[in-house]
């Protein structure tokens, strides 16, 4: 049993040097701020490097405790050990989670595909980092559906990520569904996703209850590339949750809109870091960004950072932002109706999840999110 | 569009850039105890000021300078810089003073004599680090209002500055607020009674001009109960190859139903077109709205300075007080800036506006960095922020990093921010009527920087618009 | 008055003007007709050096001087005016002071007294009113929030208050209702005084009807195809384009 520190780190790996130089997040490092990272990273965890296992084929990619038990057909899994990560990330938990796992998890893409992946995760007091690469090939459609299934995991730490690669005029539309409770372990997931030229990617993402979650993202546009990335937050009880979202438009033409939607209850901590980035050679870019947090208790915390870092001038980009309380006035309106002030203020919550939930072009998924959604809200 | 035309009109050659021969009574460059008992034995200060100075350098030398804000400058030695200068004769009225220095008011449009005869105007003109010349203290006078250098409130009123000097912004608050609480040598010192405004603009014009000299300023306004006061503080340099540094710290204190509109403008030599020399500006500024209904309102024109580090504060104790930051920066030639504000929301219906406006050209890079935080007892709190930027060639950068934390639940926050390059289909509509580029350039660059503009008092407005380089002569409509 | 020459305009790569010849009188109130894409709007560019389009061949003779090297501020100072078909917006900047600043630079440029700010507000309150439009607007940003009627309307103040002596009117009745229609014809009656020339682009015939055109002129597919009397716009309108193409 151990914390998790520099020391567990195999100095002979590669990036080894990035860990160190970035340094395992404090209290006061930028983009954990307000997650409380420390206590998190000082408890004494079983330390478990998943092995390669004997993964079977089937339609999911699942994986329980970092090893894959199932892996879907159409799909070429691998385990990568000397995977080639972003050397340009800002996270030390990106470079962390690439030092400790010892083979990346690895799925190309040939054809249009649509699967979804579990993560299973049952021990108390665990700590399992892992990582899953995912190259898709040109010219194809993709669609991804991540969920978690954490169970009997309190205490335990999850440290993951994914690195996604998009090959040209490619679309990859990944969603993400996460409904957890306090006594589940807490996530770190931290992403890299590089949409090459003329390639799109979708991003939503839903993290519902009363869990800790952080997940820190890059996301690289090449030219013509374009993102389309939400999130929705719902934080209750003393959870602490929140995205980190750092969006690089590094050639001409990248387009990206961002939408942030939080709501928090009882005593949560929500965190929405957005930062969007033209480099000088990422002309007649356009970027969007938006986010709203309402606060629905008198203990919520709500933390927003949305930066522009722009070095072109030949671009479009806007950010908005608000944090409020739900709208007096309509909730006013509603109760004149003869509805109850707590079930006015649900169907305004809902309302404003709405918008992220029912634009997902997926019945199914919307659906799965929505009720998701009411019973975190509830809890 | 043409960008070499772009780049020559925002980068006219720095109009005040002229040096004046002054014998300078300057110490020798280096910090330790023994300089800093050298200033107060030449400022005649008492011991409490000196434990003070002393406690302060102390803790400045176990702080790191700060490096988390968007800027990059070479390592500064801070015991190659003299932190004393004064002219040699002390005058006691506008004759004894140095011929060269009325001069260089001249050139700067501020002439004592003519400054007398404006309207209302009463100037406590900086040079170096010693006030030269104060006007228009009798009229203050019999109004109960103390306007003075901060040298003379120390020997003059010790129990004010005792109370208040600190208290705003800590002799501890920061690297640079650690090394100005060390060695400030003048600055000045303002005090309205209860239920006075302020029949003036108060005025202060900073120069820097000794060599290697590093300015100290220290300004401490107190607003009592139910007064006002508008205070303006305007900067400009005389044009080095030296890069100088200047540290001030500024404290407004507004008690109930009181207000400060605090409005500057800042036009300290940028350094030529290679980034080579300029001032280097690191400013401490924070208000504290302390009574119920106070109110503060920072308006700033950031046109000057190699590197701006600055951000006003309001920090929003009183019941239903009300801060306000209206900022114009423009960053040409290697020039950076990174400005904003912190409001800080710690009382009930405590409202705040942010409009911030970024003009970045050439290689100028431009930051915004604001923190609106809201604290739990801060119920029905508001907010708005509006930061928008605008670049001129392709060189440059524009930066927006607002950090929005609210603890409490009837609170509203809400921040807007654009960033856009000047339009061409508005630059050719004006060219189409006859317009040069130059001059369309200006008008669209000033309609940018409306709203901040508007809020300045009018004899600064009219500089600030020079400052931008802009033909305007007062809106006919 | 204007020699329009052998203009070959592009706009990014397409080519629009393919050699467009046309003769401005002095006095005369020229109409270009065509359909849509025809070039109509890129003639109106290139006459006054708009960054959009590249002009590749030809010259644009006028005062003796081929225009086409001016910087578009010098065409515009020597008298030529276009009322945009698209005004745009410009927050921030003051009507007033925008014009003002304009027949300034107009005056100075011709060596004439500058028209101070007292005079000027006079000068602009009459042609306000006599426009119909509401006084509030001298004091708005330039174009700023105004509708479509507006604009087109403070583009005819414009061309009043500046008196240039070539006019181009690229589409200003689009979008007019009757009475805005109207004002703005009556703005354009006004400036006729047997010197200025006007250039205008329009679909329809209603506006032909208040300001009595000299010539019709039909662009088509980058070329003028055809010129005639008033007598044209009859034929345009009960045989089309179309008919005139075979026709030619």
């Amino acid at each position: 049993m151990q914390p998790i520190t520099l020391e567990i780190a195999n100095e002979e790996h590669p990036l080894y040097e990035r860990v160190k130089a970035l340094g395992i997040p404090a209290n006061k490092t930028e983009h954990y701020r307000h997650f409380a990272i420390k206590p998190l990273l000082s408890k004494e965890y079983d330390i478990t490097i998943p092995t390669v296992g004997t993964p079977i084929q089937g339609t999911k990619l699942i994986i329980e405790n970092g090893v894959v038990k199932e892996y879907p057909n159409g799909v070429t899994l691998s385990f990568i050990d000397d995977f080639q990560a972003d050397s340009t990330h800002y996270d030390a938990l990106y470079f962390m989670s690439h030092v400790l796992c010892q083979n990346v998890i690895n799925i190309q893409t040939k054809n249009d595909i649509t699967f979804e992946i579990e993560h299973h995760f049952s021990d108390k007091n665990r700590f399992i980092p892992y990582r899953i690469a995912i190259q898709i090939e040109a010219n194809t459609q993709v669609e991804v559906f991540e969920s978690f299934h954490t169970k009997g995991s309190q205490e335990s730490l999850l440290l993951y990520g994914v690195d996604v690669y998009i090959a040209s005029e490619s679309r990859l539309n990944w969603i993400r569904n996460q409904n957890r409770y306090l006594d589940e372990a807490a996530i770190v997931g931290s992403h890299h996703y590089h949409a090459a030229e003329q390639s799109s990617l979708d991003l939503h993402t839903f993290d519902l209850g009363s869990g800790n979650a952080l997940h820190i993202y890059k996301i690289d546009l090449d030219s013509y590339a374009s993102t389309n990335a939400s999130h929705l937050l719902l934080a209750t009880q003393e959870a602490h949750s929140g995205n980190v979202v750092y969006i690089n438009h590094n050639q001409p033409h990248s387009k990206s809109i961002q939408e942030s939607r939080t709501i928090l209850k009882d005593g949560a901590t929500g965190i929405f870091d957005g930062k969007i980035l033209i480099n000088h050679d990422a002309k007649y870019s356009k970027a969007k960004q938006n986010s709203k947090a309402i606060l629905l208790s008198k203990n919520a915390h709500m933390y927003t950072k949305p930066q522009l870092e722009i070095y072109t001038d030949e671009l479009e980009a806007s950010h908005g932002s608000s944090i409020g309380e739900l709208d007096e006035e309509v909730l006013f309106y509603i109760c004149s109706r003869g509805i109850e002030l707590e079930e006015a203020k649900k169907m305004l919550v809902l309302a404003f999840a709405s918008i992220l939930i029912d634009t997902l072009d997926n019945a199914k998924y919307e659906e799965i999110i929505r009720m998701d959604f009411e019973l975190a809200i509830k809890d | 569009m043409a960008t070499e035309k772009v780049d020559k009109i925002v980068s006219q050659e720095y109009q005040l850039g002229f040096s004046v021969d002054v014998i300078a009574d300057t110490l020798p460059p280096g910090l330790s105890e023994s300089v800093i008992a050298m200033i107060c034995a030449k400022k005649n200060e008492p011991q409490w000021m000196y434990d003070l100075r002393v406690k302060a350098f102390h803790k400045w030398e176990t702080m790191k300078e700060p490096h988390w804000a968007h800027i990059h400058y070479p390592p500064i030695d801070y015991q190659a810089i003299s932190y004393f200068s004064a002219p040699k004769k002390a005058p006691n009225s506008l004759d004894e003073v140095d011929e060269n220095i009325l001069a260089a008011y001249a050139k700067l449009g501020i002439p004592l004599e003519e400054q007398k005869m404006l309207q209302g105007i009463a100037v406590d003109a900086v040079f170096d680090s010693v006030s030269v010349k104060t006007t228009y203290s009798e009229t203050l006078k019999e109004k109960g209002i103390i306007f003075c250098s901060i040298s003379e409130a120390i020997s003059d009123y010790p129990e004010m500055i005792q109370e208040y000097l600190f208290s705003v912004v800590p002799s501890t608050d920061n690297y640079f607020a650690a090394l100005n609480a060390a060695v400030f040598t003048d600055g000045t010192f303002v005090y309205i009674p209860k239920g006075v405004r302020c029949p003036m603009e108060l005025s202060t014009y900073f120069r820097i001009n000794a060599k290697n000299t590093g300015q100290f300023e220290r300004t401490l306004i107190i607003a009592d109960e139910g007064s006002y006061v508008s205070y303006n503080e305007g900067c400009s340099a005389p044009q080095r190859d030296e890069n100088q540094l200047h540290a001030a710290v500024v404290e407004l204190i507004i008690k109930k139903d009181a207000q400060i509109k605090y409005s500057t403008i800042q036009n300290w030599y940028p350094g030529d077109e290679n980034g080579k020399g300029g001032i280097y500006n690191f400013v401490t500024k924070r208000a504290l709205c302390d009574g119920e209904n106070s109110k503060v309102s920072w308006t700033q024109v950031e046109t000057g300075s190699a590197i701006t580090w600055k951000y006003p504060s309001c920090i929003l104790k009183g019941d239903n007080s009300v801060g306000e930051f209206y900022s114009v920066a423009i960053t040409s030639k290697h020039q950076q800036a990174d400005t904003g504000t912190k409001m800080i929301h710690i009382g009930k219906n405590t409202r705040s506006t942010i409009i911030s406006k970024g003009i970045s050209a050439m290689r100028g890079e431009n930051s915004y960095r604001g923190l609106v935080k809201i604290l739990p007892k801060a119920d029905k709190a508001r907010n708005f922020s509006q930061c928008d930027s605008l670049l001129i060639g392709s060189d440059c950068g524009a930066h927006t990093f607002p950090y929005l934390e609210s603890q409490n639940p009837s609170a509203q926050i809400e921040h807007e921010a654009t960033t856009s390059k000047i339009n061409d289909e508005q630059l050719f509509y004006l060219r189409q009527r006859g317009i040069s580029e130059e001059n369309a350039v200006s008008m669209i660059v000033h309609g940018f920087c409306k709203e901040v503009f508007a809020q300045l008092p009018m004899e600064f407005a009219v500089e600030a618009k020079e400052l931008l380089n802009l033909t305007l002569e007062g809106s006919v409509g | 008055m204007m020699q329009i020459k052998n203009i070959h305009a592009k706009i990014g790569d397409n080519d629009i003007l393919k050699g467009v010849n046309l003769t401005l009188e002095a006095g005369k109130v020229h109409v270009i007709m065509g359909p849509n894409g025809a070039g109509k709007s890129t003639l109106t560019k290139a006459i006054v050096g708009h960054y959009d389009v590249k002009v590749t061949e030809g010259e644009v003779i006028y005062k003796g001087k081929d225009i086409l090297k001016m910087p578009p501020e010098e065409r515009a100072l020597e008298g030529i005016f276009l009322s945009f078909q698209n005004p745009v917006e410009v927050a921030g900047v003051n009507n007033a002071y925008f014009l003002r600043t304009a027949l300034n630079a107009k005056e100075k440029y011709h060596n004439q007294k500058e028209t101070n700010a007292a005079e000027f507000l006079k000068l602009m309150k009459v042609h306000v009113e006599q426009l119909g439009m509401n006084t509030d607007m001298i004091a708005r940003g330039l174009n700023d929030g105004f509708s479509g009627g507006e604009k087109k309307r403070n583009e005819i103040l414009q061309m009043e208050i500046l008196q240039p002596d070539v006019i181009i009117l690229d589409e200003i009745d689009s979008g007019l209702d009757i009475d805005a229609l109207k004002a703005v014809s009556e703005g354009i009656n006004r400036m006729k005084d047997g010197k200025k020339t006007f250039l205008v682009i329009t679909h329809y015939r209603r506006i032909l009807d208040y300001i009595h055109p000299d010539y019709i002129h039909v662009l088509q597919d980058g070329k003028i195809v055809k010129t005639g009397g008033p007598e044209l716009v009859d034929i345009l309108e009960s045989q089309g384009y179309h008919a005139l193409q075979k026709d030619t």
